[in-house]
């Protein structure tokens, strides 16, 4: 008869139970189906490294002999170790297509995974090219695929279509910080392709530890082990968590699994409070009830029990429904939006442990919750019980005593009381807010951010239209010759190897020649001159390396093995290159040769440019602006996904409380409403209480924003340094979207105050 | 017969058709070597009230040796607290009920007749004295057992019914199979209350009177040896008034259940076997009736 009883119960209050439902549903779905989706991820990932046997040590030098090889293989731990060269090119037919370009004996290690034509082998002819590349520029097995590098063409006959597990993720120098597959492709050819085999020099050696070993500390080891054996200060020796590809996915999947516990959190968070407020209202409401049932003679373990179980049934409902809903829809929607940035096979949502012990502790949280909840009612004796509560005792804080207190007119006095009189409830009312706005700030900023970066990068640091990007062929020569052609200014870029106090970083060196075209920012993102006779260092790289200006740092450029040990001059905000800047005389104060690798120009570059042999692209950067929006699937559906839950969140919560507190309100409105008060005066009253606890709601809300924008933007990779940046117009929208929600749902109830029947409400309580 | 020395606050009364002699053949029941005498009354007219001195007087119990005394009250106070204040709901209350007795407790709003409810049914506990009931002290009980006691042996007739607004007749009658094993088929409970056809209607539904059936269904369903009622009559119209009194005097008559009923009505004392009146949180009298009237004679 109780289950009964508590079915009707729910049933009469449905709609606070239907919200705490809501809640705790969105929240294990949230949860679930990111930690799902995320699980699903790195569990594909480290299928897909395994079975195509992924290197653990990456060696870049200047060039490797099969000597080398015999070298590395004896260092103890590894298992393998194969050669490669691995250089860029460009694909004309195909919009000019950057390539990378990979020539390679064997293919034990980073095994290809073929999709179609034949498997790879040794001393073939022909060339194996990536799926999407090939798919989206329509190129079949039997196709000739032609390709440069530098000045030379290698014609080749597709042999295969595969991935490659050391190419999950990849970008080209145009695209910089979002994949373009379709205009970035992959190509794997025997040494017998390249031009001239018996000169060609290998650049790469991959490195396979043995799996008995392949935990973080033998790795160091062995990374060790390996620059002992060589003995060359030329190399660098890298491991996973230093590869674009590995690191990006996982980052990317740590991020979402942080992501997912966040939002998770304050749904959940949210479901809490209204169990606690529902509950405890309920219970109240049924304070005769309780008292009836013990008269009868249940005894006060079955009563709780009862009550308890609203809670449970609610919360394990929506945790259960959510998890599942969770798993279902989240996974194989943004993990299908991996596949525009992650070549990655067989991804799909994977359920972990974790979610089934989340799943459990939630229910067991909100179980409890509704039995604090409700044990008030229950502690008294039936006697006690049966009787209406004893009025609550009012005490007068110390405001309510002050003068100021006095002045205020009655709604103000009215709805601070109420206020007090319902912490809970009023603490709710502002969480709700406060989590809508924070993530419609949260939502809009990334767009701010995002922009805000594109401004920067493209408009600030570097105010050149055109980017000229020169081949290995062009010298100094014609590199000045450019630039004097274009009025333009010549760069270096460089990658380097930063060292200090053990920690090891790979970042780029930019040596900027005469110009007007490189800017730097300080720290707080002011303009500043970079030091003629110094050289300054990212801000994100001197953390990394933990520097500080003043410090030196021992650095190489890759492919030299000279070892520099100089000092930082200045720290300098870059958002998308991390590492040092310097100009040409410093560069060639170090006796380093200046070679150019650009030009910047803001004077039109002819197409015709781009077949000399000396030049490899023009990157035009207003062209470049515009696809760089274009590739933000995944952050705009984050977005999307932040405003939506943003509303949700507002209407739910804040309906929930309305029905709250309008129920408890009854009887005073109908007291007011007797006393002579209008219906649109009752209104105001109303509106004012719902008018604070909105703007603290938003003001706390935006903090929490910019909070939660900042460890978005913080955390998207260690190569991007993204600037928080919240414009204006963001901050109205979401202050106007939270207001347009919260007044919606409290116009809802105010309205209800005309439906009010003096008569009735003023009845005796049953 | 004369009762052992009474404290302040007690109510003593003399039933002068009565012989003091009959003290002899008092039992004693009591663990607690307190004598426990079940009242006789011979006596063929209504009692007549001797003595109605608030602080000392003495009171004679007529002795009846077919009943069983069911409940016996010594000294029992209870006292409610209030910052510095002190204040007692009811104080040195003494009596004794039969089993099988209909008794009406009567006195005026405040006067503690309520809390003599409460604690003859378990539902508050007493701050000083002692109740017996059947000889098991119900002050020494704690919680749990003085659940099982209401659960056991009390059937509670509410003012305002208390019926669970979200269960149907039925069903609130059939709520007490959780409670107690061996209750009276609900269907059978209803139609002895003459609601067989309203059974599956919710409260809301019913008239005022047939929710205290129901209540009345719900509270002997559990066949209780202790039917209290508190106002029975209190939020219905005279006839549907008199249809309850006439259920609950049947109970005590016909299926021999002690019946207690709390109310402010004077008129209703016409009806029981037993008066007791209460006033300022103490006993003021009590009061066999020989000839109790029938319920339907009852006007109000």
């Amino acid at each position: 008869m109780l289950a009964r009883k508590m079915w009707r119960d729910l049933l009469k209050n449905k709609t606070q139970f239907i919200s705490i439902f809501l809640m705790s549903m969105l929240g294990m779905m949230i949860f679930v189906g990111i930690d799902a989706e995320s699980a699903g991820g790195a569990y594909a990932a480290n299928k897909y490294y395994k079975q195509y046997n992924l290197c653990d040590i990456w060696i870049q030098g200047a060039g490797f002999s099969d000597d080398d090889v015999r070298t590395a293989e004896k260092v103890t731990g590894v298992k393998a170790v194969e050669k490669r060269l691995a250089v860029t090119g460009t694909a004309e037919k195909y919009d000019n297509a950057y390539m990378y370009i990979n020539f390679m004996n064997t293919n034990d290690i980073n095994r290809l995974m073929l999709y179609e034509g034949e498997p790879f082998e040794e001393d073939a002819q022909g060339v194996w090219l990536q799926e999407w590349f090939a798919r989206t520029n329509r190129i079949s097995v039997g196709d000739t695929f032609t390709m440069k590098i530098d000045s030379i063409k290698i014609d080749a006959v597709v042999r295969g279509i595969v991935d490659a597990p050391d190419y999950v993720y990849y970008v080209s120098e145009a695209d910089m910080m979002y994949p373009n597959y379709e205009k970035c492709g992959l190509a794997f050819m025997s040494p017998e392709m390249y031009p001239d085999p018996s000169h060609m020099i290998y650049n790469q050696l991959i490195v396979d530890v043995r799996d008995d070993m392949s935990d973080d500390d033998s790795i160091d080891n062995i990374k060790q082990h390996l620059e002992a054996a060589f003995d060359r200060d030329d190399i660098a020796v890298t491991d996973r968590d230093q590869n674009l590809s590995f690191a990006t996915f996982d980052a990317e999947v740590k991020q979402h699994q942080a992501m997912g516990l966040m939002f998770a959190a304050i749904f959940l968070a949210i479901a809490l409070l209204g169990i606690v407020t529902t509950m405890a209202r309920v219970t109240a409401s049924q304070r005769t009830i309780i008292g009836t049932m013990k008269a009868l003679g249940f005894s006060k373990p079955r009563i709780t029990f009862h009550y308890v179980s609203y809670g449970f049934a609610i919360s394990a409902a929506g945790s259960i429904f959510g998890g599942w809903l969770g798993y279902m829809t989240l996974p194989p929607w943004i993990l299908g939006m991996f596949k525009g940035s992650y070549l990655l096979p067989d991804l799909k949502g994977r359920v972990t442990k974790l979610d089934v012990i989340a799943t459990i502790v939630a229910i067991i949280v909100s179980t409890l919750v509704s039995f604090i909840s409700c044990r008030k009612e229950l502690k008294d004796p039936p006697a006690v019980t049966l009787k209406p509560p004893a009025p609550k005792k009012v005490k007068h804080s110390a405001f309510e005593k002050s003068r100021l207190w006095l002045k205020l007119d009655f709604s103000t006095q009215w709805n601070i009381r109420d206020v007090m009189r319902n912490k809970l409830r009023s603490l709710m009312g502002i969480m709700g807010v406060m989590g809508c706005s924070m993530l419609l700030v949260c939502g809009f900023g990334c767009f701010d951010s995002v922009n805000g970066l594109v401004d920067k990068l493209y408009g600030e640091l570097m105010t050149a239209s055109n980017k000229i990007v020169l081949s290995s062929e062009a010298g100094y020569d014609y590199a000045y010759d450019l630039s004097s052609r274009y009025k333009g200014q010549m760069i270096q870029e460089a990658s380097v190897e930063f060292v200090s106090d053990n920690v090891k970083k790979s970042g780029s060196a930019t040596i900027i020649d005469k110009g007007n075209y490189m800017h730097i920012q300080d720290k707080n993102l002011k303009p500043v001159k970079l030091n003629p006779n110094g050289i300054a260092m990212t801000n994100k790289m001197a953390t990394l390396l933990k520097l500080k200006e003043g410090d030196f740092v021992r650095w190489h450029l890759v492919g030299d093995d000279e070892w520099q040990y100089t000092r930082i001059t200045q720290i300098y905000r870059d958002p998308s290159v991390q590492g040092i800047t310097m100009a040409r005389p410093v560069y060639e104060g170090l006796e380093y040769k200046f070679r150019p690798t650009s030009v910047l120009t803001n004077m039109s570059v002819p197409d015709e440019l781009t077949d000399e042999d000396e030049v490899s692209s023009v990157l035009n950067i207003a062209h470049m602006k515009e696809s760089f929006s274009e590739t933000m699937e995944i952050m705009n559906s984050m977005v999307y996904v932040m405003v939506f839950g943003a509303v949700l969140l507002g209407v739910v919560v804040l309906y929930n409380l309305g029905v709250l507190s309008f129920v408890e309100k009854t009887r005073e409105v109908a007291t007011l409403k007797v006393l002579g008060f209008r219906s649109s005066k009752i209104r105001s009253i109303l509106q004012k209480q719902n008018i604070w606890l909105t703007v603290i709601g938003i003001a706390v809300g935006l903090y929490c924003g910019w909070g939660l924008l900042y460890i978005i933007c913080t955390t998207v990779s260690e190569t991007l340094d993204m600037f928080p940046i919240i414009n204006l117009p963001t901050y109205i929208y979401s202050i106007g979207g939270t207001f347009l929600v919260s007044t919606a749902v409290n116009f809802m109830f105010s309205g209800k105050v005309k439906t009010i029947d003096m008569v009735d409400a003023l009845k005796g309580v049953e | 017969m004369f009762r052992k020395k009474n404290t302040p606050g007690e109510i003593e009364f003399i039933d002068i058709e009565n012989d003091p002699t009959l003290d002899k053949k008092t039992k004693k029941k009591s663990k607690a070597k307190k004598s426990m005498e079940p009242a006789k009354t011979e006596a063929k007219k209504p009692v007549k009230i001797v003595a109605e001195k608030p602080a000392k007087t003495e009171s004679v119990e007529p002795i009846n040796e077919d009943k069983q005394v069911l409940i016996e009250f010594k000294d029992v106070c209870k006292k409610y607290v209030q910052g510095d204040n002190e204040f007692y709901a009811l104080k040195d209350a003494s009596l004794t009920i039969n089993e099988g007795e209909m008794v009406v407790i009567l006195g005026p709003s405040g006067a503690g007749k309520s809390t003599l409810l409460n604690l003859l049914g378990g539902m508050d506990s007493a701050s000083g004295g002692h109740i017996w009931f059947d000889g098991e002290d119900l002050t020494t009980f704690n919680d749990n057992k003085l659940t099982a006691y209401r659960a056991q042996n009390v059937g509670v007739v509410f003012q305002f019914y208390n019926l669970i607004p979200t269960l149907t007749a039925y069903e609130n009658v059939a709520l007490m199979k959780d409670i107690k094993d061996g209750t009276t088929d609900p269907k059978e409970a209803l139609a002895a209350v003459g609601l067989a056809e309203h059974m599956h209607q919710f409260p809301s539904q019913m008239s005022g009177g047939e929710q205290q059936r129901t209540s009345i269904a719900r509270a002997l369903a559990k066949n209780p040896r202790l039917l209290l009622c508190d106002e029975p009559t209190g939020a219905l119209d005279t006839d549907t008034g008199r249809e309850v009194l006439r259920l609950l005097q049947l109970m005590s008559r016909e299926k021999k259940r002690t019946v207690v009923m709390v109310t402010h009505n004077s008129l209703f004392a016409d009806i029981a076997d037993t008066v007791i009146r209460v006033k300022n949180g103490g006993i003021k009298s009590i009061v066999h009736n020989e000839t109790p009237k029938d319920a339907s004679e009852v006007q109000w």
